[in-house]
């Protein structure tokens, strides 16, 4: 058992939030939060939430600490499950600034996709984590084995590193692989768990 | 029995510097309070910063003397216009002792953001939606801005509402205008003022910081903590990025922001004016007051 799931072995339970036009003030962005974590509560097993901002027209600093940041942060604290992911999607260039900014306020990092659905790593990460996180993007799942030599030297180094990454849930772990988030995501969808 | 002030002719940040250091002198020491009459009927040019600012030594004026101070009106018509036009009235009504308001309604104002008392976060959404549309129209046309700066320019204004009830813990002001700014820049400007006369960035930061500062904590050191260094009065990591966020936009607009609190006032000055980074011993005042200035941008032309 690691990380309270049976190996990993589990595929999350998807979860959806939209969110809305302007989010602005700490208040509005508290009460936000709180909405998608409420709708969290009770659920068995590993959730991956997809946080929508297509619709969002405007997000401040302090909108995105409180929701982005502070999701980011729950997410890591806790550690024993059931475990939770977020996905940030429909992100436009206006939304980045505020985003980056409050995440690296708190050194963390977020698995987010552009409006196009381009893949972005969001916060503080550094080059080491970055490359293998983008091979898993681009391939969608991978073993450590696969990312010999291109990310790390050893299968051992790339293991510590996709663990690493799964530790900041950034990648998700399903047995003896590893999936970016958008794969979880998809191959929840066609599984059929939600 | 009423102490005149009279209000510079020219009222902008140094008309505000000299509003403030009168009404200290009319205050200090140990008088009978006695009701203060600001006397505008020379002015002939306001600021949006020294709008706000006329409403905020008002204040102070009546919480020092515990009396509404009076207020004459300016005898030019354009500036008598102007502070119709920016709400300035229905403001002061709260403020000074005024004769009735039943003549000073006016119709469409070409303000980006009329003067707007900022009293809780429903009045920041509000204010962000209301210019909305306006600064759509002026930051593009006007000052020649690429279309993601309206945006910008809403998170910057929803940040600085925020700041005054986040840290003043009292009421504050907001106001925006554009004008041509011929004496320094000979260019159009957009100029944004918010005002608070709370408890200023030293005493809201003081229970946090001042002891890791000793005998050096003063309104310059909290600014400097708050502005430079992103500090807070809050633990949590997440607070105190609004200003270091608007301090970076408006460097990437080549703009220029003062923040005056307490008896200093610390800035990021662009290369087109030559005000002080830093500056001390200014005559004390409560809150903060805030002004931006966002320049239009110079078109580079196309080579040939």
């Amino acid at each position: 058992m690691r990380d309270g799931v049976s190996d990993g072995a589990e595929l999350p339970r998807i979860s959806e939030a939209c969110l809305y036009s302007h989010l602005i003030t700490r208040p509005t962005g508290r009460a936000v939060r709180m909405g998608i974590e409420q709708g969290l509560v009770g659920r068995p097993g590993p959730v991956l939430t997809l946080v929508d901002f297509r619709n969002v027209a405007i997000i401040d600093f302090s909108c995105a600490d409180e929701i982005v940041a502070k999701l980011a942060h729950a997410a890591l604290s806790c550690t024993g499950p059931p475990l939770r992911f977020y996905l940030f999607t429909g992100l436009e260039e206006h939304h980045l600034d505020p985003v980056e900014s409050a995440l690296r306020r708190r050194s963390l990092a977020i698995t987010g996709e552009r409006a196009d659905g381009t893949p972005c790593l969001l916060g503080e990460a550094d080059r080491r984590l970055r490359r293998p996180w983008a091979l898993v993007g681009r391939l969608g799942r991978a073993t450590p084995g696969s990312l010999v030599p291109s990310c790390a030297a050893t299968t051992d180094d790339a293991r510590r590193l996709l663990e690493e990454l799964h530790a900041r849930r950034l990648l998700l772990r399903l047995a003896s692989e590893f999936l970016s988030l958008r794969a979880a995501a998809s191959a929840t969808a066609g599984g059929g768990q939600r | 029995m009423s102490r005149v002030i009279e209000v510079p002719s020219v009222l902008d940040e140094r008309g505000f510097e000299r509003l403030v250091s009168d009404l200290a002198e009319q205050t200090s020491g140990e008088r009978e309070p006695e009701r203060i009459l600001f006397d505008a009927r020379r002015v002939r040019w306001t600021s949006p910063y020294g709008l706000v600012g006329l409403l905020a030594v008002g204040d102070v004026a009546r919480g020092r003397t515990g009396l509404a101070p009076s207020l004459s009106e300016p005898e030019a018509s354009e500036v008598r216009s102007y502070w119709e036009r920016m709400d300035f009235w229905q403001n002061a009504a709260a403020v000074f002792d005024l004769p009735s308001l039943s003549t000073r309604s006016h119709g469409e104002s070409d303000a980006l953001l009329e003067l707007t008392p900022i009293r809780s976060h429903q009045d920041v959404h509000r204010v962000v939606e209301r210019v909305r549309e306006r600064a759509a129209t002026i930051l593009e046309r006007r000052l020649h801005y690429p279309k993601p700066a309206v945006i910008q320019f809403s998170v910057m204004l929803s940040e600085v509402c925020q700041n005054i009830l986040e840290h003043a813990e009292g009421d504050g002001w907001v106001c925006a205008q554009t004008y041509f700014w011929k004496e320094r820049l000979g260019r159009d400007v957009l100029v944004l003022a918010v005002m608070d006369v709370g408890q200023g960035f030293e005493g809201s930061l003081a229970a946090e910081h001042a002891r890791r500062f000793g005998d050096r904590w003063s309104s310059a050191t909290a600014l400097e903590a708050a502005f430079l260094n992103g500090e807070s009065r809050f633990r949590d990591p997440g607070r105190g990025q609004g200003l270091q966020a608007i301090r970076r936009q408006v460097t990437r607009w080549d703009g220029e922001i003062r923040i005056r609190s307490g008896d200093a006032m610390i800035a990021r000055v662009p290369e087109w004016d030559d005000i002080e980074p830093l500056s001390t011993g200014l005559v004390p005042f409560p809150g903060a007051q805030i002004l931006i200035v966002m320049p239009a941008r110079i078109e580079t032309p196309v080579p040939a």
